[in-house]
């Protein structure tokens, strides 16, 4: 079941992070990697970076068959909207394939030759241009590439909640294929309530709208927010279908399409909760570790056995739990402060405890994670990811409370000391394996079969019924 | 309070005044003058945004000789002011709303009452606003609103002064599942 470490996903050079790294998590000495299937050979196999791309291919073709195209005219202008986010799962190639493979599918049907990629960002200004110059996507669809960002030029949406920001560009075609990815990535926020319509509130939203449902809307509301935009006269009116890459945290296992949306999201929601609840529940189990951030996005979102770092960090709460009223965010203090589980407002993250250090290796800055070395040990490894840092206007004092260390092998040493464990587990864009030190690996072990009972016979059906979905169904 | 070791620094050699920069400026510190980008040191609050959306890497960002520091005196406004905005907008005064300076709501509140006009001035004045630019301005446009203060139209923002806890009682009867009612 533990096997030697497992090389990670090659990291894409940018702007936004560091040279990538020679020395990664898994070439250090002694670690190992354990399986997911192996923890839980229930979980879907997928394909791994370099693996089945063409597999990909096919399947979108087969997802797409059983689509209706025929509102899309050959005149029409068709735009196939994509998230950045896709690109960095495993090495994105899987999901360029899908949206390669959307846009002859879409040709072939219906004639329609003016088909376009809307390329949204996550946060940065460059970050889609970048996506777009290193995947080649000006080769396909004659090079109709547009990127947008969450600072682009406006587009009121009217909804039942009144206007709403969109991104002009997503929705400047006559036709809309809402091309997405299905990985949870921050589920403390969305709970998997409208999982699959999230972008509409996020990618391709303005920052206003995004500032509502970080800022303004408590947990369990912000996700109206995307059903409302999705729901509006003008999104319904552009909607052609829907066509999102499939994943296990094992990795690709396909795409799915569907013209209903809500169809589809509750089809991939009832997938997600099994496919992934079960390593979600097991990270949370962790009782100590040092956590190492080694890959091209920000922490938060940096997969470890498919599952995102923010994942473990916020990992106590079981955020699939819609009784579990915490959550994260600013509303998630306040509610604990009137509870008087919080006395005062010094974290705005819930950092799990379990977390006694954090390396950082390799990670991009541009979201706000002060709190991370506000109140755990943080080591950072190499002057140039210290400077991004430093000069980050979103973590304006990180490096006040940072060590910086030459190299992530004297980075470990460090963090181990100070953390008191030698349990590693190392974030490195994995799907597949938890590339990890040899006593976590034994603790994972160990512990997996009695959370997968636990989510066989107790979470699974909680969580399924909760959303009002049949546990007995197939 | 944020205090900014940072500064924009624009190479006029390079720069072909497209003012890309000019508008995402959350703090209004770089605008177009003769087609040159000009960097007023006093208001940039080293955001970044310039040098990232410059196509010409015409724009770095250098250390600045003396940090600047963005915080708003409290003292200066009258604490019962301060209570009774952000009670109407529904805001815990001690809140640190901006997750990348840790700007409260209640300095938010203070620099409105003061006579911030714009987003921008909030930015200048408090911090807030001035790391990623995005999390924090729902709650300035909220506060904005129940001061009574109409922001200017600009590219660079549309208020939306929206919260949970605005959703109409019909739209939230309708969607019980959405919690429109709770913190949480």
């Amino acid at each position: 079941m533990v096997q030697p470490a497992v090389q990670p996903p090659e990291v894409m050079p940018s702007m936004y992070g560091p040279t990538p790294r020679t020395c990664r998590p898994a070439d250090l000495p002694g670690m190992v990697s354990v399986g997911v299937t192996e923890l839980f050979p229930e979980i879907r196999k997928g394909y791994r970076q370099g693996e089945g791309v063409e597999e990909t291919g096919r399947a979108t073709r087969d997802a797409l068959a059983a689509v209706n195209m025929e509102r899309i005219r050959p005149e029409d202008t068709v735009n196939i909207l994509c998230s950045e986010h896709g690109f960095y799962i495993l090495e994105g190639l899987h999901y360029r394939e899908m949206l390669k493979t959307i846009g002859d599918a879409v040709r072939e049907k219906t004639g329609c030759e003016n088909i376009r990629y809307r390329v949204a960002s996550g946060v940065g200004v460059r970050e889609a241009d970048e996506v777009v110059d290193y995947f080649g996507l000006k080769d396909y669809l004659n090079g109709n590439v547009t990127t947008t960002h969450p600072f682009d030029k406006p587009l009121p949406i009217d909804t039942e909640i009144g206007t709403l920001y969109g991104l002009a560009r997503i929705y400047d075609g006559d036709w809309i294929i809402h091309a997405p990815h299905d990985e949870p990535r921050d589920l403390y926020f969305h709970r998997m309530m409208n999982r699959c319509l999230k972008a509409f509130a996020m990618n391709y939203a303005r920052y206003e709208t995004r500032a509502a449902f970080h800022g303004t809307f408590s947990n369990r509301a912000s996700n109206f927010l995307q059903k409302a935009i999705f729901d509006s006269p003008l999104v319904q009116e552009k909607f052609a279908f829907s066509c999102i890459l499939r994943s296990t945290p094992d990795g690709i296992i396909g795409t799915d399409a569907d013209n209903d949306m809500y169809r589809l999201d509750r089809r991939i929601s009832r997938e997600l909760l099994r496919d992934y609840g079960k390593v979600l529940r097991l990270i949370a189990e962790i009782d100590e570790c040092i956590a190492v951030w080694d890959a091209g996005r920000w922490g938060y979102y940096i997969h470890s056995g498919g599952i995102a770092f923010g994942c473990l960090e916020n990992g106590k709460y079981d955020a699939f739990d819609l009784t579990v009223p915490s959550a994260y965010g600013l509303h998630d203090m306040v509610a604990k402060y009137f509870s008087g589980e919080m006395k005062t407002f010094d974290r705005i993250m819930n950092i799990n405890p379990a977390i006694k250090a954090v390396v950082i290796n390799q990670a991009w800055p541009g979201l706000p994670i002060s709190d991370v070395p506000r109140h755990v040990p943080t080591v950072v490894v190499g002057r140039d990811q210290a400077y991004m840092l430093n000069l980050d206007s979103t973590n304006p004092e990180f490096m006040k409370h940072a060590l910086i260390a030459d190299s992530l092998e004297t980075a470990m040493k460090f963090a181990g000391k100070v953390a008191g464990t030698d349990k590693v587990i190392a974030f490195d864009g994995s799907f597949g394996n938890i590339t990890a030190s040899p006593s976590m690996a034994e603790d994972l072990v160990r512990r997996a079969p009695a959370v997968s009972r636990r989510v066989d016979e107790e979470l699974l059906p909680m969580w399924l019924k909760q959303r009002g979905m049949d546990p007995e169904e197939a | 309070m944020k205090i900014v070791q940072f500064v924009s620094r624009v190479d006029p050699e390079k720069c072909n005044g497209d003012k890309r920069c000019e508008k995402l400026c959350p703090s209004g510190a770089i605008k177009v003058v003769d087609k040159i980008a000009v960097v007023q040191q006093g208001r940039c609050v080293a955001c970044g945004k310039c040098s990232e959306v410059c196509r010409e890497d015409a724009v770095e960002m250098v250390r600045r000789i003396r940090p600047l520091t963005l915080a708003f005196d409290m003292e200066s406004v009258d604490p019962e002011k301060i209570q009774a905005l952000c009670a109407q907008a529904g805001l815990l005064p001690d809140l640190p709303l901006c997750a990348c300076t840790g700007t409260t709501v209640g300095e938010i509140a203070a620099a409105i009452i003061d006579g911030a006009k714009s987003p921008e001035d909030v930015v200048v004045g408090t911090g807030a606003g001035s790391g990623c630019g995005i999390y924090c301005m729902a709650v300035i446009f909220k506060l904005f609103a129940c001061a009574g203060v109409q922001i200017p139209k600009d590219p660079r923002w549309n208020s939306l002064p929206l919260t949970s806890h605005d959703i109409p009682e019909e739209i939230a009867k309708k969607y019980p599942e959405y919690h429109f009612d709770s913190l949480t």
